[in-house]
């Protein structure tokens, strides 16, 4: 790490000054007393390490010259720049590390950044001045020790102090001897209450055991007074009773009094009087009843002697019922047989108006005979199908042969409408066409030679051109070889320039003579070449001359040939056209209309030929179709006349159909079913007829054996209806008697009885009284009265007696309660109760407050049993017990570890110190000029001694003040050099340090300075120029600062 | 002799507080002080359920003469209950309930026998026919120290039960009250001896004659894991003796260890933990699980593991995990024992500061005078006036293991690089 520059925005004497591109190895600043060289070594530890505090010696530079206290310091480190910015603020003043990637951190990177975070190291080992360098203690304090032994031990230089520090807390934290809020001691505290706690509680064993024997006795002493309470209660409820029984034993006493006083009637039949009042109005009641009967007997006597009874009409009473009953069936089968008739005459004129409709012929006997079996029917229906479909056969041939007689009519109009065709041979017109299109091609022909012909001439014509042309080219072609001459002229000029050249110089010549020779050859060349060329053409024409000549005899061959078979083809023609013209085709016309006109003639040939057959085709279908129908109509004719002989047998009408007859047959049918209902209707009516007379004839006799008029048919019905009322009459009156003499026979038996039951009542009576002791009724009642009396007075007694037996609730002991009773009187019994109830309220008192006591007592133990708070106490304290182990082991083990690193530091310090002071001897040795050899610290002591060269040891206390300053130079050297062995390189400043060190040892000291700054930035400050001087003699281009009046300034 | 049966138990220590920071969870709270109660109504309804013909009891009823009241009434009105139900109690009192602390006002049912401070022999009957001789001393005062083991002796040739709160044997961990040896015991003619005193169950003697220690009832803390209960013991008609061990307890303590070397990170030491949980709440068979989970191993993760609020704070969130277990599984702890990944003889090598204090920590460690020499240091703690009465030193094993994690903070401070 080293720093790159600084910005002091205020800080002492110094206002906005900015130093940048300090060297990363020594730089010198030169200054005078005062000028700013302690501020500025104030002002780079005051930003890396913060602001003093009040409580520091060190000067705090407040901004003397103005500006904001404070500014930064750029640093690199492993080459990224950091600028650490410092302003006031609180604990040290507010920090900010920008951060090469632009963000910003605060005071933990920078102590990651610099590998000293302590000050106090900063301060006496990298930047110190003058009054840090005169003092060992300043190389003695504990953060430089612990720096050094953590820098031994290969860790951060601060881990050490880190380590102490966080054990020292958290031992602090656990537990601090005479403490309060450490942890341990709080638990410590808390046990200490729970043991005095448990203590109080502990005494409750005995307050249990007395508490349970105060239960005790007060048990005893609600046991006593609650015998005494039932005691009085006995004895309250005894005088409760007795007052009770009292006014009852008392009734008692006069009701038997009242007894003894009376007749005594020991005997009576029970309910006596009343029961002799009931005989006695029993007995009037029966005499009124028998008097009542009697009247009736008589009354019913009379009517039965005057009643009247028929006794013939008794005799046939069988004979009138079924006459009675049969005269409804007579009406109405009278009426029956009129409704029959009328309905038989209406029937017979029906049927004989169906007969009339059959024919005149037709009667009933010729309808019962007709046979109107299935098959007449069947014989029937067979005529009319055979009929109707010979009918049908002989229509349907008419209709064929009218429509074969029209197609003919229709054939013959078109044949008839057409004309004859000129010829009638087809091959004619064929072979005419052909001869048309024959003479049609061979014009064709004609032309096409005729063409040929003309371009054979142009081709002849063509060659013998060509053939003159050659000869042409020939004479022209040997002149022509212009280029040549260029050639020439070039191999003059360049001739020419060769001669020049051998002028100037020989090379020049050479070289245009060599060029001329090659432009010589190369024009000869070309010239045979050419002709060549000429020769080769000659040849070539000959041939071709040649080529030409044969073809032109070839075409002139070609043409006669043509020639004659064009006069051929003429000939042909001409033939042709003869045929036509033969054929009295007009040959005015041209060809194609020639050959229309034919195939014209042709199609009309052809459909004349067609409708010619189609005619005869007609004709003969219409013979056929004739024949047909002449053979159908004979048939039906011949069906016809079979059917209407079968009609004249059976009596039809000959112009019947076959359905008129089907018809006819349901028609005879249905008179056949009329004429039989007529008849069932005839046969009823004599029935009946017979019925009615055997009915009268029954009549007639009844009613004379009746001893009745004998009547005639038209009064029958009113001697009917007379003879059944009598009938009706004399039945009641028999009834009437029956009942009448039944009621007499009952109300004398009842009268018998009566008597008897008043015989009964009357010796009953006599019973009674005899009974009651008397015979008199005034006796009988009188002593009825006296022993109902008595009866109520036992009755009485009984209560009264049952009522004390009730109350005493002792019936075993009544006697003596009645005795006891006897003896008192209800004013004793008053005093005495009010005397118990008043013991009894104090009794009930004295226990109330006994129970309560007991209960509370009980509870109270009930309380102490099931007291938790000993059992939370120890719970508590076992709890607290086990928690205090942990945190005593907790603090065990950090005690331990700062045991463990005191012992370390203290066994490493002999082992690593001599690294030290061995690195600080070597410079110490130098500086001295050889003087001292070696700086030692004696084992287990915190002070340093020299050794000189003559073996001789010496404390500190002897040495010089410059030899003892150049002996803490030295020490500070070897920390260095000890430290930076395991951490990064920091930045030495030293403030004036050189000023008691002789010129000589000064020198020595550079060196070494400078020996250092090879591996770290070093900033020397110094009032004396000639330090600087002695610093550039050693190194000419270390950079030299002037520091003066609040300005720092590079000497160039 | 007809055949027998009895519940062998001791070290009820009813009311007896939990060693545990539980007073974060207040269920656990109230489960755990009536724990070493409804372990002994296990106990009696045991006695009930299979019709024993008595109880006996060898000692340290109470946990101390600072018992509750509460506790002696229940254990008289478990006892009453015994009683109703025809079956005897035999008590003899040891080095915690001495006779001078119980409360005079309880009256005891009449089955229920307390042995005096001498020796007495009680026959026990059925249908008047002789099951066993039971002998029995109670302890007079707490601070017994004679060998009471001497004073038994076979009063004829019938079965004899010893009832005793003893120390037998040296090296048993408690507290050497009326010590004495096997041979004592031996010599003493019990067919069976009934002991008490010692936590851990223990068969002293299968034959001539039958020791057995069986253990207090229910773990307090963590030195007190696994099973506790009592011994149903059958006495066959030749006198045969088979002793069936029956758990009682309510809350069951385990200690686990985790290694921690594969875990990668926090999460999966989260996963580790909650994983513990799970398997520890599937085997408490319904008990509710105590546990002190102890981290082991070398890992990145154990400097992170030095920090207490992160210990803190994975208690918390296994603890949270825990409670939602049914039966719940609480967390007393999380120890870390885990070291970071230093290598630790190749940085001892070196000639530096941290080897120094390396050599210097194995050194201290191996030293005989270990203890005297870091005494000064830490006797600040131990010996304030205030601390002393409740805070013992660790034992040496203790303290080599607190030196570790010391070096381990210097190394994790001084931020030497891991492995």
């Amino acid at each position: 790490m080293r720093i790159a520059g600084l910005y002091i925005n205020g800080f002492g004497v110094f206002r906005d000054i900015k130093i940048d591109n300090l060297n990363p190895g020594l730089n010198i600043f030169v200054g005078n007393n005062e000028s700013g060289k302690s501020t500025l070594l104030g002002f780079i530890r005051s930003i890396l390490f913060g602001f003093p505090d009040g409580r520091s010696s060190e000067n705090s530079y407040p901004p003397l010259a103005g500006g904001r206290h404070g500014g930064n310091i750029i640093i690199f480190s492993d080459s990224d720049m950091y600028i650490v910015e410092r302003y006031p603020g609180v604990r040290g003043g507010k920090l900010e590390v920008l951060k090469p990637d632009h963000t910003r951190a605060g005071k933990e990177f920078l102590s990651h950044l610099i590998p000293v975070s302590d000050r106090t190291l900063f301060n006496n080992i990298y930047a110190f001045s003058l009054s840090e360098l005169q003092t060992f203690e300043t190389l003695n304090t504990e953060s430089v020790e612990e720096a050094l032994y953590s820098a031994g031990a290969g860790i951060n230089l601060n881990a050490l102090a880190t380590l102490r520090s966080v054990t020292e807390k958290k031992e602090a934290e656990l537990f601090r001897p005479r403490g309060r809020n450490a942890k341990i001691n709080i638990i410590l505290a808390r046990l200490a209450t729970i043991a005095k706690e448990k203590k109080s509680l502990k005494n409750s064993v005995e307050e249990y055991d007395h508490i349970m024997s105060l239960i005790f006795t007060h048990a005893v002493d609600i046991d006593s007074l609650g015998n005494e309470k039932s005691d009085l209660t006995i004895r309250y409820k005894k005088i409760e009773q007795q007052s009770a029984i009292l006014p009852e034993w008392i009734n008692l006493v006069l009701a038997r009094q009242k007894l003894d006083a009376l007749e005594t009637v020991e005997s009576f039949p029970s309910q006596g009087i009343t029961r002799l009042e009931g005989l006695k109005n029993r007995l009037d009641d029966l005499e009124k009843e028998r008097q009542g009967k009697k009247d009736e007997i008589k009354q019913r006597e009379d009517i039965l002697s005057s009643l009247v009874i028929d006794e013939t009409l008794l005799e046939q009473i069988s004979q009138i019922r079924q006459i009675e009953r049969d005269s409804m069936r007579f009406e109405s089968v009278d009426q029956d047989i009129l409704n029959i008739r009328q309905e038989l005459v209406a029937g017979e004129r029906k049927l004989r108006e169906g007969l009339n409709r059959l024919g005149r012929s037709w009667s009933e006997q010729i309808l019962r005979d007709f046979d109107l079996s299935i098959a007449r029917h069947e014989e029937v229906r067979k005529y009319r199908d055979s009929l109707s479909e010979a009918r049908l056969n002989e229509q349907r041939k008419k209709e064929i042969f009218d429509s074969m007689l029209s197609g003919l009519e229709e054939a013959d109009r078109k044949f008839k409408d057409m004309e004859e065709p000129a010829i009638k041979d087809p091959d004619t017109l064929k072979t005419l066409k052909q001869s048309c299109i024959n003479i049609q091609q061979l014009e064709t022909e004609n032309k096409m030679l005729n063409a040929e012909l003309r371009h054979s001439h142009d081709r002849l014509n063509d060659l013998q051109e060509e053939n003159s042309a050659f000869d042409n080219i020939y004479l022209s072609g040997a002149q022509n070889l212009p280029f040549n001459r260029v050639y020439y002229l070039l191999f003059v000029v360049l001739l020419l320039v060769s001669a020049s050249g051998f002028i100037v110089g020989w090379k020049w010549g050479i070289t245009g003579i060599l060029l001329s020779g090659i432009l010589a050859i190369l024009a000869w060349l070309l010239r045979s070449n050419k002709e060549n060329d000429i020769l080769k053409r000659e040849e070539n024409r000959k041939m071709r001359s040649v080529q030409i000549g044969s073809k032109i005899e070839d075409l002139e061959k070609r043409i006669s040939h043509l020639k004659k078979e064009i006069a051929g083809i003429d000939q042909r023609i001409f033939n042709e056209k003869t045929v036509l013209s033969a054929a009295t085709i007009s040959t005015d016309l041209s060809l194609e209309e020639m050959e229309q006109s034919i195939s014209d003639q042709l199609d009309i040939l052809y459909r004349w030929k067609d409708l010619f057959k189609a005619r005869d085709l007609a004709q003969k279908r219409v013979e056929d179709s004739r024949v047909e129908h002449e053979k159908a109509d004979t048939e039906w004719k011949n069906n016809l006349r079979e059917w209407q002989d079968w009609l004249k047998a059976h009596e039809f009408e000959i112009s019947l159909s076959p359905e008129g007859v089907i018809e006819m047959l349901s028609l005879i049918a249905s008179l056949k079913e009329q004429m039989e209902g007529l008849e069932r209707l005839r046969t009823r009516i004599s029935s009946l007829e017979k019925e009615k007379s055997k009915y009268i004839e029954f009549v007639v006799n009844t009613i004379e054996s009746c001893g009745r008029k004998s009547v005639g048919k038209t009064e029958m019905p009113v001697s009917i209806h007379n003879i059944v009322q009598d009938l009706k009459t004399t039945e009641q009156a028999v009834q009437k008697r029956d009942l009448l003499r039944e009621e007499i026979k009952i109300s004398k038996e009842s009268l018998d009885r009566m008597e008897k039951q008043a015989d009964k009542f009357r010796s009953d009576i006599q019973e009674l009284m005899k009974l009651g002791g008397t015979v008199e009724e005034e006796d009988f009642r009188r002593r009825g009265e006296i022993f109902e009396k008595r009866l109520s007075l036992k009755q009485e007694i009984e209560r009264w007696e049952d009522n004390i037996k009730k109350l005493s609730r002792e019936p075993e002991n009544i006697e003596r309660i009645i005795e006891e009773i006897s003896k008192v009187n209800s004013k004793e019994l008053e005093d005495q109760k009010d005397l118990i109830e008043k013991n009894l309220e104090e009794v009930e008192e004295k226990l109330i407050a006994l129970t309560k006591e007991q209960a509370a007592l009980e509870e109270r133990a009930r309380q102490m049993v099931n007291d938790h708070r000993i059992s939370e106490l120890r719970m508590e304290e076992e709890e607290l017990k086990e928690e205090l182990t942990v945190l005593s082991e907790e603090w065990i083990t950090m005690r331990l570890s700062r045991v463990l690193m005191g012992k370390t530091r203290a066994r490493y310090e002999k082992e690593r110190q001599p690294e030290v002071l061995s690195e600080g001897s070597r410079f110490f040795s130098r500086m001295t000029l050889g003087k001292y050899k070696v700086i030692v610290s004696p084992i287990g002591e915190n002070r340093i001694e020299v050794i000189d060269q003559d073996n001789n040891t010496r404390t500190i206390e002897v040495l010089s003040r410059g030899t003892a300053e150049q002996l803490y130079l030295a020490l500070r050297f070897g920390f260095i050099r000890e430290f930076s062995k395991r951490s990064a390189s920091l930045p030495i400043i030293m403030d004036d340090i050189l000023v008691n060190f002789d010129p000589e040892r000064a020198k020595e000291s550079i060196k070494g300075i400078m020996e250092l700054s090879n591996e770290h930035q070093l900033l020397f400050f110094t009032c004396h120029p000639y330090f600087a001087e002695m610093f550039r003699e050693e190194g000419p281009n270390i950079p030299i600062y002037t520091i003066t009046e609040g300005e720092i300034k590079k000497i160039k | 002799m007809p055949p027998f049966s009895f519940i062998h138990t001791a070290d009820l220590h009813l009311d007896s507080p939990f060693s545990t920071l539980a007073r974060e969870s207040t269920d656990l709270s109230s489960i755990m002080r009536s724990a070493t109660f409804n372990s002994f109504e296990n106990i009696i309804r045991l006695c009930i359920e299979k019709r024993v013909d008595f109880l006996v009891i060898a000692g340290d009823i109470f946990d101390g003469a600072d018992r509750g009241l509460r506790a002696q009434v229940k254990f008289r009105d478990g006892l009453k209950r015994l009683d109703d139900a025809g079956i005897h109690s035999f008590i003899a009192h040891g080095n915690h309930d001495p006779l001078d602390s119980w409360s005079t006002s309880l009256d005891w049912p009449s089955r229920v026998h307390l042995f005096p401070d001498h020796i007495e022999t009680v026959p026990i009957t059925r249908n008047h026919e002789l099951l066993a001789n039971i002998q029995g001393i109670s302890y007079p005062k707490g601070n017994e120290r004679r060998n009471l083991a001497k004073l038994f002796n076979k009063t004829g040739p019938d079965f004899h039960i010893g009832l005793l709160h003893a120390n037998a044997g040296s090296n048993t961990g408690h507290e050497p009250y009326a010590p004495c040896s096997l041979e004592d015991l031996r010599k003493g003619g019990m067919d069976y001896w009934a002991l008490g005193h010692v936590h851990t169950r223990r068969r002293l003697s299968d034959s001539g004659p039958f020791i057995l220690y069986p253990g207090n009832t229910q773990g307090r803390n963590i030195n007190e894991s696994g099973k506790r209960g009592c011994y149903l013991v059958r006495v066959d008609e030749e006198g045969g003796i088979n002793a069936e061990f029956f758990p009682t307890d309510l809350v069951r303590w385990y200690s686990v260890n985790i290694q921690v070397d594969t875990l990668e990170s926090e999460q999966d030491l989260i996963n580790s933990l909650n994983k513990t949980c799970e398997d520890i709440s599937i085997n408490g068979l319904g008990r509710t699980s105590i546990v002190r989970i102890i981290l082991e191993g070398n890992s990145p993760l154990a400097k992170m593991l030095t920090d207490a609020n992160i210990i803190k704070d994975l208690l918390e969130i296994t603890r949270e995990n825990g409670i939602l277990f049914s039966p719940q599984v609480w967390i007393e702890k999380i120890e870390s024992r885990a070291r970071p990944p230093f290598d630790i003889s190749s940085l001892m090598k070196n000639r530096d500061f941290v080897g120094e204090l390396l050599r210097l920590s194995k050194e201290l460690s191996e030293d005989d005078h270990f203890e005297e020499i870091i005494e000064d240091d830490i006797s600040i703690l131990f010996n304030d006036p205030k601390a002393h009465r409740f805070l013992k030193p660790p034992n040496r094993d203790r303290l080599k293991e607190l030196l570790k994690d010391a070096v381990m903070i210097c190394l994790a401070e001084l931020e030497v690089d891991e492995k």
